[in-house]
């Protein structure tokens, strides 16, 4: 049941970031798409206001102003300078970007042990299930908003700003300064989507630089599941639809899951979703003819039959939801339940999972027969980590297994009374798990490191002794990377002769030129700490290098194959390898609290022959006698990963 | 009270369509005078209304409404001291919004809005009474969406939008064109009542040379960006539509207009 609660909270956050889509799309005609940025400000806001010692309350406010000053601006450069409306709002959008990672200083703020409004009613429990004691509270608040907004909206100021966007005009006519009431509806807007921001920080326990991407299609989405169940001229009626939607959203969501979709695959559909609505609703213009004013014909007349549909969809589910536990009593017996949460597509995060994999068969694991082994993959997308873990907790599964940092500070926020493993995490106490390798929750265990950047500068050293100058890249959005480059920072004070170059990026396409301009500036290497950005476009990288013949030095072990002259880093399939026997620990009846965090047990250093001959650089004896792993004529050789003993 | 000197305005300054809309403009309109402006195509008579709303702005000269100098101040600044009909009957009211609210945006014309709900029993049953004074059956449909509304009926309610507040100015933007001719006859007899019973200073443009002598008690003419014949209320107490004509044949005279361009002028205002 925690899952389709789980979603409907979700829903209730999310709907005052519809209800802010709801003023510029409905009343507007203006899909203000810098709420893209404004949901990550508010986050931001919230998240360091409250790292800071605030009250979590006293930050909503505050996020919402900082959000409506977003949308000042848009607002300001569409009506002052006659900017497209979407164009402003794109080019706001990218500039908050910038504007939220100043503000939160890192890509990534855990609030797992802050003082939030889920802490507070926490509190405040009188004893209910957890989700359901939240549920019934965020129902008293949307309650009070649903009043608050609709009454507004017929206020004289909510009338006047009605019309505006009906016709402006008229309402220019009478004394109404158009563009002044449309940057005070855009930034009231913003100020919502500001404001559900800070909630749902609170709520899964972080912000993240990436968590507002897509709001507008699922807020737009929102909107028309409202405007489809409800339709009534009365504005409670449509304000209320708009909050229905947003539940029904993520209702939706979370039914996908259930279901075994992809999640990844829910961003086409929510985005074909609403296409189609728009074309069938007639919004994207009347002249329509032919089969397409059909359609729309059917669909004005038929909503009714539209509406019943959705009704008996609900019907359904919620029949299923009612014999569910019927059903599952029959197969799943008494068998161990493990839910593997992998928060991306990267090789870090699949070769953690096959490491898992393998070692649990080796361990004796197999699925169906002795232990259920469940797998679900956000794609990249941070609030799926949530509904994943709602859909784990919905199955019952007894050991959840985050891999990589995302999934483990969702998992470590939801999961407090069934044991974590998390598996390939650099630094679980940057967020929030304990403050040491024996001093963490109770219930949690894991696998870490960070990347051995020390024993990799030490190896560059041997090559390239003196004063030097050396070049990195990395993508500060993410939080592992900052970490990463912190120590790098650090082993390079012990070294005052080498210089280091930095370059910034934000995605994949600025790799190649922050190579080029590296490239220029008479670096003798690319000493690369571990970036997912830059690990997903390496070849750009790779493609300067043997341009420019200056090597590539890497704390990745799989970038050896790819083109770096020498690799020196851990194997995240080992790591997935530890992950498994921690679990096997636990599942025999160990508790996580008196199982310390492992650190990976097996570094791969190794020398890329073939490079070094395309670059006609010589490798000294020590090295090639000191590597492990090598690449020569194609052709890579790699120790078999053998665990050390349990204790050695 | 509108005092407009020396006004200017040319569209396309400096381009190959270059057009000189008002030539050197001087009127006076007083307080409670009723003025209608005649003219042929592209005489600049809807470019002077445009520019006392405040829609166009004049590159040279002034406008003062009652005392006040209003040249630099934008349509919706001069909307305290002006209210305006305007050609097209959509232009005046909100669609998807009720009758009843597009009244209180008129209600509140000029004046500073404030969260709190005005649109309630006291004002509603006063906007009913005023709907009944239009005599369409208006006053049961006070929550029906203008949009549902026929034309001529939301001409009628912009109408009664523009003195729901008594305006210093009324201004019509040959409000009846696009009315079928009952319609359009039905209108003008409330905005005769309308200016009659509120007193107000009121100018129309018109296309309908009839309209222009049954109403008012001003007429001028415009051609070619300039007022070229200015008729008093004395002398257009006496004036027939036969009189008007050879006005407009005066000026084919002074201008030399083609026999057929003249043709379609008499046409237009017949």
């Amino acid at each position: 049941m925690d899952l389709w609660i789980g979603a409907v909270n979700l829903g209730i956050l999310y709907a005052f970031m519809a209800i802010g889509t709801f003023i510029t799309y409905k009343l507007y005609s203006f899909p203000d798409i810098t709420i893209d940025g404004t949901f990550t400000t508010g986050a931001a806001v919230a998240s360091i206001l409250i790292v800071d010692g605030w009250n979590p309350i006293l930050v909503l406010p505050v996020a919402f102003l900082v959000g409506s000053m977003a949308g000042f601006i848009t607002g300001f450069i569409h009506t002052r300078f006659k900017i497209e409306g979407l164009l402003a709002g794109i080019l706001v959008m990218t500039g908050l970007y910038s504007v939220n990672l100043h503000i939160m200083g890192k890509s990534n703020i855990p609030l797992l042990n802050s003082h939030t409004f889920v802490s507070i009613l926490t509190e405040m429990n009188p004893g209910l299930n957890a989700e359901l004691w939240h549920c019934i509270f965020l129902c008293l608040v949307v309650l009070l908003f649903w009043m608050l907004t609709s009454l507004f909206l017929k206020t004289d100021v909510g009338l006047t700003m009605r019309a505006t966007g009906n016709n402006p005009a008229m309402v220019s006519a009478q004394g109404v300064s158009v563009n002044r009431m449309k940057i005070f509806g855009i930034s009231m807007a913003n100020g919502f989507v500001g404001l559900s921001g800070a909630l749902i920080a609170q709520y899964q326990g972080f912000a993240d630089i990436g968590m507002g991407i897509g709001s507008i299609i699922f807020s737009l989405a929102a909107v028309i599941i409202g405007e489809a169940i409800l339709r009534h001229r009365s504005m409670f009626v449509k304000v209320l639809g708009v909050i229905l939607g947003s539940i029904i959203f993520r209702l939706a969501v979370a039914m996908a899951l259930h279901f075994g979709m992809n999640p990844n695959d829910l961003k086409l559909i929510t985005a074909f979703f609403v296409l189609v609505t728009l074309i069938a609703s007639g919004v994207l213009g009347s002249g329509s003819t032919g089969w397409l004013k059909y359609v729309q014909n059917q669909y004005s007349s038929n909503r009714k039959a539209f509406l019943i549909v959705f009704m008996l969809a609900l019907l359904l589910m919620a029949g299923y939801l009612m014999l569910k536990p019927v059903i599952l009593k029959k197969d799943s017996g008494k068998m161990v339940k493990i839910g593997l949460i992998m928060a991306n597509n990267s090789d870090i995060v699949t070769q953690t999972r096959d490491g898992i994999l393998s070692e649990l068969t080796k361990l004796g694991y197999v699925n169906g027969k002795n232990c259920v082994i469940l797998e679900k993959n956000a794609e990249g997308d941070i609030p799926t980590n949530h509904t994943i873990i709602g859909y784990y907790l919905n199955k019952q599964v007894d050991i959840y297994v985050p891999i990589s940092t995302a999934s483990t500070q969702a998992a470590l926020n939801k999961i407090k009374d069934k044991p974590i493993v998390f598996a390939t995490v650099a630094n679980p106490f940057m967020i929030g798990a304990g403050t040491s390798p024996v001093n963490h929750p109770p219930n949690i265990t894991g696998v870490y490191g960070p990347s051995p950047i020390g024993d990799l500068l030490a190896v560059f050293r041997q090559m390239y002794p003196g004063k030097v100058r050396i070049g990195t890249i990395y993508n500060p959005a993410y939080p592992n990377t900052v970490s990463n480059l912190r120590d790098l920072k650090k082993a390079l004070e012990n070294d005052k002769e080498i210089t280091l170059e930095e370059v910034t990026i934000s995605g994949t396409n600025d790799v190649y030129h922050a190579a080029l301009a590296l490239s220029n500036k008479k670096i003798c290497a690319f000493v690369l700490i571990n970036d997912l950005t830059v690990f997903n476009s390496f070849e750009s990288v790779v493609r300067i290098s043997k341009n420019s013949k200056i090597p590539i030095f890497s704390c990745d072990a799989e970038r050896l194959k790819d083109g770096a002259l020498i690799v020196y880093g851990f194997e995240y399939f080992v790591s997935g390898m530890q992950a498994a026997h921690l679990i096997d620990r636990i599942n025999k009846g160990e508790s996580p609290a008196q199982i310390p965090f492992e650190k990976y047990k097996i570094v791969t250093y190794g020398v890329n022959y073939d490079v070094a001959r395309e670059l006609g650089i010589s490798i000294p004896l020590s090295i090639q006698a000191a590597a492990d792993a090598s690449v020569k004529n194609g052709k890579l050789t790699k120790p078999p990963f053998i665990l050390p003993k349990e204790g050695s | 009270m509108i005092r407009i000197r020396n006004l200017h305005k040319t569209f396309n300054a400096g381009s190959l369509d270059q057009l000189t809309a008002l030539k050197e403009i001087n009127v006076d309109i007083g307080e409670h005078e009723f003025v209608t402006i005649i003219g042929t195509n592209g005489s600049g008579k809807s470019t002077l209304l445009n520019a006392i709303a405040g829609n166009i702005r004049p590159e040279k000269g002034t406008i003062e409404i009652s005392g006040r100098d209003v040249t630099s101040k934008q349509d919706f600044q001069r909307a305290k001291y002006i209210s305006r009909v305007f050609q097209n009957p959509y232009t005046g009211t909100a669609p998807g919004m009720t009758i009843a609210e597009n009244l209180l945006m008129a209600w509140f014309r000029g004046r500073r809005r404030y969260p709190v709900i005005s649109l309630k029993g006291s004002l509603k049953h006063q906007f009913k009474q005023q709907l009944a004074s239009l005599d369409m059956q208006l006053e049961e449909r006070l929550e029906n969406l203008m949009g549902t509304l026929s034309g001529g009926q939301r001409q009628a309610v912009t109408l009664l939008m523009a003195v729901l507040q008594t305006p210093k100015v009324l201004l019509l933007d040959e409000h009846t064109a696009a009315l079928d001719p009952k319609t359009a006859a039905q209108v003008i007899r409330l905005t005769q009542k309308f200016v009659t019973a509120n007193k107000l200073t009121t100018v129309m443009v018109t296309h309908s040379m009839q309209h222009a002598l049954e109403l008012g008690t001003r007429i001028l003419m415009m051609h070619n960006g300039r007022i070229i014949e200015d008729i008093q209320e004395n002398e257009k107490q006496n004036l027939t539509m036969e009189d008007l004509l050879n006005k407009f044949e005066d000026i084919r005279k002074i201008e030399k207009l083609t026999p057929e361009l003249m043709e379609s002028l008499k046409n237009q205002y017949r």
